[in-house]
């Protein structure tokens, strides 16, 4: 049976989709994104997260380590992470939480419950939101547990991936989205191998076949741009960014989603993330920017051609633009 | 059908004169300033009067000089117009003060200072002038000391029950002794239809009726002369007010003015005696009566009941027949609103603190269904919540029902109402309500047109079920469950380190997570039966002072021709207990659960000591304690327990006869309308009882707040709003008749947009799917309300929802100031 590995499930999620959604945070990730905001979730594997304002300096940790990672220095507990192996013992004693694993592994069935839990809630549009990390890593677990949310429990569904897949694994989990929302981050493959860590090649291939091949009269695309000042913020990657969306001809809207750094603490928190590169920027993408990008990117619209029975009409294909909300779609929670 | 809308509420624009939508007239705007404004006083008008009449009376029998004392004070009250009013009305001689109630309130004034020792109090300071605080003390009080109802209550209640209960967090009974004739829900739908000569007349009949020969009907006739007498005298207080208003008139010289002044006259001499004409009438009506039921009771906690439904017709024909425009319609309610803000709460310390804010319950209903179980929204439905919406004012206090067929638009208004952050309105569900009402002995039309007092306990107009309201403390149930019923020496109060309940054994001795729940259940079950006895004594003290207006104007008091607390009440559940801790409890069973019988990582003692030290020296157990499930995370280990203690809770009271019941000669003993009832909505007593409570296997330190109403505690629903409604929609609503109060936090901007609306509505709607009683909405903006703690001066007007009711911020203490900031905010970073 077929196991799927999940760091966080996060219910009443208001801005991920449509209505209220249950958010499924799936672990490991292909990129490392320089902002990334959930940086425990970028290794696929089980791992050691260490809260230090939890901790109540009980030592039972370093009694335990059988490495001495967790140690004892001038009153304070640390976490020497080049001695960590991650064997969780230390887990196991602390009483506070304090030291917790990161990443849990659950059967399509047990997932499903969980999310079958708010279906009174979800009245038709809302549903689960599978994020992560990214989802399509674990391509085969997902895609049999979105199955089951459409056809057992007639939930909808819908994705935040990076699309960084092959066609065939991403196409065994898009067969059942009702919502994408993919992530563009920059246009330019040498930049976007900078900034991720990935070729952007693969990305925009699959975005545009998933455009031709589903029918978006009854699926939803969104399209969204983290916009990281100075790096992917210029009106010349906006823009080639909303021509090649306007090609698409089924985006119902791009969403813009201002840089912030509330992540940046869990860095320090997992072994694996190195420390966060992007300390020079301000902690929020100013608004000033955000609206001139808005502008930029409306002035390219209208996105959605309109296909099949809909009732047409120039509302239909205008596409607005979210940004500037305090709560941060896709974040999980830090502590 | 007759009941549906004839305004869209999109017209609203086309009928709005010169106000903007869900604008505020000068007129308004200028007195609810001077309403803010006001300092909150006393007047001793009623109290001379009464100390007066009792004095010159005293071998009469209590029906009578009670009447004799109302009578005296309606028609010799100085009256006072305020400038600008429309509807008029004072139940005191200043705008907002209290008239004082000795034979209720003198005990607990003197025991604080007297008057003078009121206005620097914490909770609820009022105002007075160094004349009346002498007056008081040495002209009023000497006579009444001895004559309250907690003077008797004290010389006749068991002294070892008195012990137990009064100043030990642990069941209480002084507010039932502090304010005198709550929960009352008069008979409106029948006063606006028939008018009080209608009382009168019926009163009249019954007395010309009487059957001097029959034993049974003895004293009667007595109870019958007193209600004519005090209906004449609110007829002729309706005239004194037409020839206050008509002199007025004649010396102004303003024409708009002298006209205004006319029409008022003209009103007030046709109303509340006969049945009004027009919805200004309606409205002018009801405070005429208000006011001489607050110089009879002291109430708190009257509400208006379904007004969108007993003002329909009149306003449905006003607008109709061109009388009035909605505009006017609007104004009116908001001059009505302003109005209450007269009548505040006025109770000692302790109950101030149980029920903090100034608020008093003056609950206007609006939705539902109709007769015949279908929505009864209507024009007027949505009015009265536009209204509500612009009045930044702190009563009356706005309720919603929400039945299945009420339409999505109409509580998307209310959700707009919510927006603006003043904790109004609060929901009531109607499948788990009318149920409830049921149970209860009314039949299906009545439950069908069920109303609500006090925080959100429910019952039928004319005809409350809910009696003087008493606590139960569940977490000391916990606490004292470990400590075999010795309350812990190192809380505040009485009787530390002394055994306040029964005894449930040594803990470590217990075998099976069972004992220990049996003794949660055996401390509950003690708080009930002590409480119990005690309203026996209080119930007798009430057959001294009869309420009056209360037994006019309720059922079924003039039909058998006995007051309300002498077997007049038509069905009332007394008493009702109100349980406070109850996410404390599931989760101290829980902790004991699993980290002592099920994962068996304590002993047994090793709880018990580290819960003995208060945590002190023991953080390592606290925070396993802390670890455990917690109620409010749709997590069944802790939800089950919970379940079991609220269904021992409620099977536990339902045995007991009310205590009432013993008065009805109808009744049989079994009868259910005369059962006790429960609730879970103990407002914000949840900080002082926390004060009287020890640490907790929950992981809560001595002395912190106790959880806040039916819900989680406060930071330990996790999960989200959903998981959490999810938790508490696993207790059986069906089954508490007084109400469930849930709050729950949202920031504003989750009602900023329509899509955002529409995700609070869906949360709304799955809530009551799940058969929630009742639901409230406090819109938080965490860096206002520290700001507010601050600089309180900024920020008069700023209100939060409590629990079950709305209160100013900034009139709070401190203490439950940072309960309420701590409560949960739900957004999803």
């Amino acid at each position: 049976m077929e196991k799927g590995m999940v760091f966080n499930i996060q219910r009443y999620s208001l801005h991920d989709g449509a209505g209220l959604r249950t958010l499924v945070f799936m672990k490991g990730c292909p990129l490392r994104c320089l902002w990334c905001a959930n940086p425990e979730g970028q290794p696929p594997q089980k791992t050691l997260f260490f809260q230090e304002k939890k901790c109540c300096g009980c030592r039972k940790c370093v009694e335990r380590c059988p490495t001495g990672a967790s140690a004892e220095r001038s009153g304070l507990i640390v976490w020497d992470k080049t001695r960590c192996t991650e064997c969780m013992e230390c887990v196991k004693v602390c009483p506070t939480g304090a030291r917790s694993v990161c990443g849990r592994e659950y059967t399509v069935a047990e997932l499903a419950s969980v999310v079958e839990r708010d279906s009174i809630f979800y009245r038709g549009h809302g549903g689960v939101t599978v994020g992560g990390g990214e989802p399509l890593l674990q391509a085969d677990f997902v895609s049999q547990f979105l199955k089951a949310c459409k056809e057992e429990y007639a939930i909808n569904t819908a994705i935040e991936t990076s699309s960084y897949a092959t066609w065939e694994k991403a196409s065994s989990v898009f067969d059942y989205v009702d919502i994408f929302q993919m992530d563009i981050k920059h246009m330019d493959s040498a930049e976007h191998m900078r900034l991720t860590g990935v070729p952007n090649a693969p990305i925009l291939a699959n975005i545009q076949r998933v455009a031709q091949t589903y029918d978006f009269s009854k699926r939803t695309m969104i399209i969204r741009v983290p916009v990281i000042p100075g790096l992917n913020s210029s009106e010349e990657n906006i823009a080639a960014t909303a021509e090649f969306v306007r090609r698409l001809e089924v985006v119902k809207r791009v969403e813009l989603l201002p840089y912030h750094s509330y992540g940046a603490a869990k860095y320090e928190r997992t072994k694996w993330s190195g420390s966060y590169q992007l300390n020079a920027l301000a902690p929020t993408a100013p608004d000033e920017l955000m609206e001139r990008l808005a502008a930029l990117v409306r002035s390219f619209g209208p996105y959605r051609k309109d296909r099949g029975l809909r009732r047409g009409g120039a509302e239909q294909c205008r596409s607005p633009y979210v940004y500037g909300t305090l709560s941060v779609p896709g974040h999980a929670a830090p502590d | 059908m007759k009941n549906k809308a004839i305004l869209h509420a999109t017209d609203e624009q086309k009928y709005f004169g010169q106000t903007t939508v869900y604008g505020c007239t000068d007129r308004v705007r200028k007195l609810m300033a001077q309403m803010h404004d006001a300092p909150y006083g006393v007047c001793l008008h009623r109290a001379r009067c009464f100390t007066e009449v009792y004095q010159a009376n005293e071998d009469e029998p209590p029906v009578m000089k009670k009447a004799m004392a109302v009578v005296k004070t309606l028609d010799t009250l100085p009256l006072l117009y305020n400038e600008g009013e429309l509807i008029v009305g004072q139940r005191s001689t200043k705008l907002k003060s209290v008239p004082l109630h000795p034979e209720v309130e003198t005990w607990w004034i003197m025991e604080e200072g007297g008057l003078k020792g009121l206005t620097t109090r914490k909770f609820s300071p009022c105002t007075s002038t160094p004349e009346e605080q002498r007056e008081f003390e040495e002209e009023i009080a000497p006579y009444w000391e001895k004559r309250t109802l907690m003077a008797k209550f004290r010389k006749t209640c068991p002294q070892e029950i008195q012990d137990k209960i009064i100043g030990t967090n642990f069941g209480e009974v002084s507010f039932a002794l502090a304010v005198y004739g709550t929960h009352v829900h008069l008979d409106w739908p029948e006063i606006i239809a028939k008018g009080t000569n209608a009382y009168k007349a019926y009163a009249q009949k019954k007395l010309d009726e009487h059957n001097y020969y029959d034993l049974e009907e003895r004293g009667k006739e007595l109870f019958y002369k007193a209600a004519i007498l005090v209906l004449e005298a609110m007829e002729r207080f309706s005239h004194r007010w037409a020839e206050f208003m008509r002199e007025k008139a004649a010396v102004a010289t303003d024409p708009t003015l002298k006209k205004e002044y006319e029409e008022i006259a003209a009103i007030c001499d046709y109303v509340p005696h006969n049945a009004p004409r027009t919805f200004r009438e309606a409205l002018q009506a009801i405070w005429l009566v208000v006011c001489a039921f607050y110089n009879d009771s002291t109430g708190p906690l009257l509400a208006y009941g379904r007004m969108d439904q007993y003002l329909w017709p009149l306003y449905e024909k006003d607008i109709r027949e061109g009388i009035m425009t909605r505009a006017e319609a609007m104004e009116l309610l908001q001059l009505f609103y302003i109005k209450t803000n007269n009548i505040f709460l006025f109770a000692d310390s302790d109950t101030a603190q149980h029920l903090a804010g100034n608020a008093t319950f003056q609950n206007v209903l609006v939705g539902g269904c109709d007769q015949f179980g279908n929505d009864a929204t209507n024009d007027l439905s949505y009015l009265i919540v536009e209204a509500h919406m612009d009045a930044h004012i702190l009563q009356p206090s706005l309720c919603v029902r929400v039945n299945r067929k009420n339409p999505d638009q109409f509580l998307l208004k209310t959700l707009d109402c919510v927006a603006g952050g003043t904790g109004f309105p609060s929901y009531f569900n109607d499948d788990p309500c009318i149920s409830v009402m049921t149970r209860y002995g009314n039949d299906l039309k009545a439950a069908y047109n069920y109303s609500c007092t006090g925080c959100e306990d429910i019952g039928r107009p004319g005809g409350f079920n809910w009696g003087p309201g008493q606590w139960v403390n569940f977490a000391a149930a916990a606490e004292l469950a470990l400590n075999n019923g010795i309350r812990h020496a190192g809380l505040p109060g009485r009787k530390g380190g002394e055994r306040i309940s029964v005894e449930t054994g040594d803990p470590r001795q217990f075998k099976t997570f069972e004992d220990y729940m049996n003794a949660v259940k055996a401390h509950v079950a003690a708080q009930i039966d002590m409480v119990y006895i005690a309203s026996q004594y209080i119930v007798a003290t009430y057959q001294d002072y009869p309420l009056m207006v209360q037994s006019i104007f309720m059922n079924n008091c003039l039909q058998r021709g006995l007051p309300y607390h002498s077997g007049g009440a038509r069905g009332s559940n007394t008493p009702g207990y109100s349980a406070v801790g109850m996410a404390d409890v599931a989760d101290a069973c829980a902790a004991v659960k699993k980290l002592v019988f099920d994962d068996k990582v304590l002993t047994m003692d090793q709880l018990c000591t580290a819960i003995d030290a208060n945590f002190e020296g023991y953080e390592d157990i606290r925070q396993m304690c802390l670890a455990c499930p917690k109620w409010g995370n749709d997590d069944d280990y802790v939800d089950a327990l919970e379940q079991e203690v609220i269904d021992y809770f409620t099977t536990y009271i339902l045995q007991k006869p009310g205590v009432f019941c013993k008065y009805d000669p109808e009744q049989e003993t079994a009868s259910i309308r005369h059962k006790c009832g429960a609730s879970t909505s103990p407002v914000s007593g949840n900080v002082p009882y926390g004060q009287g409570t020890w640490a907790l296997a929950s992981g809560r330190k001595a002395g912190e707040p106790l959880g806040d109403a039916a819900g989680a505690y406060m930071g330990m629903d996790i999960n989200g709003p959903t998981a959490a409604v999810r938790s508490y929609g696993k207790i059986d609503n069906n089954t508490i008749s007084g109400g469930s109060t849930i709050n729950m936090y949202i920031q504003r901007e989750n009602l900023a947009t329509p899509e955002a609306k529409e995700k609070v509505l869906a949360l709304l709607r799955g809530t009551f799917a799940l058969g929630i009683e009742h639901i409230q909405f406090n819109v938080m903006d965490k860096k206002v309300l520290a700001d507010a703690q601050k600089n309180p001066g900024k920020y008069p007007t700023l209100m939060v929802r409590v629990s079950g009711y709305s209160a100013y911020f900034v009139e709070l203490d401190t203490s439950l100031q940072n309960a309420i900031m701590e409560r949960t905010q739900h957004d999803i970073a």
